[in-house]
């Protein structure tokens, strides 16, 4: 039996899981993933992570303690840099997860610990590919074939995602196979861009099944990972100085696109509470949008709660308003 | 032109100095207070932390009395202090006040010179002195400080000792050239190092980490240094900005700072994690090991850096037995729940080290 390498389904499971699966697989080892998020798995979460935490960290660590019994290794990297692109890197918590990781949890299996820092782009993840294998005592050309699978793999997903695919979907789509379904729309009324950090964007259970509640109201939903990539570069240069961290970037620029380009009815803004950045993103949004002729703009911020109906109701009520303006309301 | 400043701890007084030697009118907001806080709630995101809250109601404050430039740190992250001052920027201008914001930081500094220039003619060669001059002032008062956080509580004669410090503050305020300020630096560290004092080991000791405004502005730290003196316990602090600007604005020694830390903060954290957490961690392990009895950890609330070190905090507490504690400042101003949980903390302490077997 193969060795079980074990990857958390949290943060950045949700944009790079395919690649660094197939590399694994490829390798001839299996990867494990955790549970989807559940009461069970934040809950243990809560427990063994720093209380001022954010819900993205706690939820993570909540899959890392459900996985550390069941995997011999646990695949723990360290986001540094995924482009180079100014002062770009990463949140605080992010470049400093795995500490965070080793000194909360106890008894963990052997770790892959591994700094993500693609500064050359290509070039930089295929020699710490290498590096992995490497500390894996694997030195012929499966590295190679591999890589090159991982890579076929990811490219498969972000086309997914382009589409308008939910992150699981996709990841099942490409790795085993299940075919892909439309979320139902009984009828579309509107078009909204729902913007945010990918962890809670495509957890559903950390938003409440927000694509599933505003297909039901007749609303499209736009994100982040559906703007064009050259489109998105066009938008570089549009704030004085750009933010420092990856994602925050991508939302921002997505904000511009979604603004200038791309007729939506909305922005709704999905943040988590105690998220550091942001606080600038959210803000930075919110005055883009009224600039930008009052763009109907709210931030929907999700907790430990997990209560549905706080939720359901700030969606509804914004959703109404936005009809009440169309002159369309029933 | 008129200048102003949002303040962080003494710092407002060398910039004033170098106002004053370059000629350059300038306004000091009041301290950071109620009313700073007010007008930075107004304005500020949400989830923003108590420093920018501070500080930009100190930028607004200035700006009501007529202030039309501001002098601002910037930064390269990934703390989200660095991006402040460009919100800040576009905070203010959208409600209305109309400014020149004059950022410090990478790739500003020839447009901030030609700006100089252009507005009160004046010339690199006395920027150049005049900071110099500032930097010594700051150097000195750091001293000062530093002096009377580690040697008070422990000295023979406390009246004393007060009444020279008291001497040193006022003869560095007079003090108006480089040189003086050099010769006078030297002759206090000799004198007040030579006060006689009690061994240290009678005296209880805490060690002060946390991120540079908490540290520094008692504000937003509600007076805690004032406190412990007080209390008769002594303070080591590594957080000064005398020591951190040099090594984060020279390049050449960036590294070698960045290695040190890490090679002191190892195995609870192996990066730098931005802002002060890296710096938090490593002045634990390293107060740690000459016998401080407690940690206190302060930061804003919703600080990433700081919370990504109490976890390692958390680790170091449990491992090398060494009290820790972490407090969360926030925009509350009560001090009854801050003052029981310190002497809470004090007493445990105090206990520890009187029977270290039983602990």
């Amino acid at each position: 039996m193969s060795t079980k390498i074990g990857f958390p389904r949290a943060l950045f499971y949700y944009l790079y899981f395919p690649f660094w699966h197939q590399f694994f697989k490829e390798l001839g080892y299996e990867v494990v993933t955790s549970s989807p998020t559940s009461k069970l798995n934040m809950d243990m979460g809560i427990k063994e992570a720093v209380n001022d935490a954010c819900l993205p960290v706690k939820i993570y660590h909540g899959h890392t303690a459900e996985l550390k019994n069941k995997v011999e290794l646990l695949f723990l990297p360290r986001m540094i840099r995924v482009r180079k692109y100014d002062t770009e890197t990463f949140c605080p918590k992010f470049l400093g997860l795995p500490d965070m990781i080793k000194n909360s949890i106890q008894d963990l299996p052997p770790l892959i610990e591994t700094d993500i820092d693609l500064f050359r782009g290509k070039l930089s993840l295929w020699r710490l590919c290498h590096d992995i294998a490497g500390s894996l005592k694997i030195k012929d050309f499966r590295i190679e074939r591999a890589f090159l699978k991982g890579l076929l793999a990811q490219d498969r997903f972000k086309a997914c995602l382009a589409k308008g695919y939910l992150a699981q979907q996709a990841i099942d789509y490409v790795l085993y196979d299940t075919p892909l379904e439309d979320i139902p729309l009984p009828r579309q009324d509107m078009e909204l861009a729902v913007l945010g950090y990918p962890y809670l964007i495509y957890d559903n259970f950390a938003n409440e099944e927000i694509f599933v509640r505003l297909a039901q109201m007749g609303v499209k939903v736009w994100t982040v990972e559906m703007v064009p990539p050259l489109r998105m570069n066009r938008y570089k240069k549009s704030l004085p100085k750009n933010l420092f961290w990856n994602f925050s970037n991508r939302t921002i620029q997505a904000a511009f696109y979604y603004l200038n380009e791309h007729k939506i009815d909305g922005i709704i803004h999905v943040t988590a509470f105690g998220c550091g950045p942001d606080a600038v993103v959210g803000k930075l949004m919110e005055l883009m949008a009224k600039e930008k002729g009052r763009v109907p703009f709210m931030t929907l911020s999700l907790d430990e709660h997990s209560g549905q109906a706080g939720i359901i109701t700030r969606l509804e009520a914004f959703v109404d308003m936005l009809h009440l303006t169309k002159g369309k309301i029933s | 032109m008129l200048l102003s400043f949002p303040h962080m701890g003494n710092i407002h007084f060398p910039l004033t100095r170098v106002c004053q030697v370059l000629d350059i009118p300038y306004l000091l907001p009041s301290p950071p207070g109620p009313k700073a806080l007010a007008l930075g709630q107004e304005l500020a995101p949400e989830g923003s932390c108590l420093p920018f809250l501070l500080v930009l109601g100190n930028m607004r404050e200035a700006l009501d009395q007529g202030a039309d430039t501001i002098l601002m740190l910037g930064g390269s992250g990934p703390c989200r202090f660095g991006y402040f001052v460009y919100l800040a920027d576009k905070l203010l201008k959208d409600a209305g006040y109309e400014f020149q914001m004059l950022i410090v930081d990478k790739g500003h500094h020839l447009e901030n010179y030609t700006f100089l220039k252009k507005e009160r003619e004046i010339k690199l060669s006395q920027i150049i002195s005049a900071v110099q001059y500032g930097w010594e002032l700051l150097n000195c008062q750091d001293m000062v400080e530093r002096m009377e956080r580690e040697y008070f509580p422990a000295v023979c004669e406390p009246l004393k000792f007060k009444e020279e410090l008291a001497y040193y503050r006022k003869r560095i305020e007079e003090a108006c050239s480089r040189t003086d300020l050099k010769s006078l630096r030297k002759e206090m560290v000799e004198n007040l190092e030579n006060t006689p004092r009690r061994p240290v080991e009678s005296v209880l000791r805490i060690g002060l980490v946390g991120d540079i405004y908490t540290m520094l502005e008692p504000q937003a730290n509600q007076h805690i240094e004032e406190y412990l003196l007080s209390k008769g316990i002594c303070i080591y602090k590594d957080m000064a900005v005398t020591k951190w600007i040099p090594n984060v604005f020279l390049p050449w020694r960036k590294s070698k700072y960045k290695r040190h830390l890490l090679k002191e903060s190892y195995p609870y954290l192996c990066n730098s994690v931005g802002g002060f957490g890296l710096e938090s961690v490593a002045s634990t392990c390293k107060l740690g090991k000459n016998e401080v009895d407690g940690i206190i950890q302060l930061f804003p609330l919703g600080c990433m850096p700081e919370i990504v070190a109490r976890s390692a905090l958390n680790k170091i507490c449990k491992e090398e037995r060494l009290p820790v504690m972490s407090i969360t400042m926030d925009q509350h101003q009560s001090m009854t729940g801050f003052q029981t949980r310190l002497e809470a903390f004090l007493d445990l302490v105090q206990n520890k080290k009187e029977a270290p077997s039983a602990s």
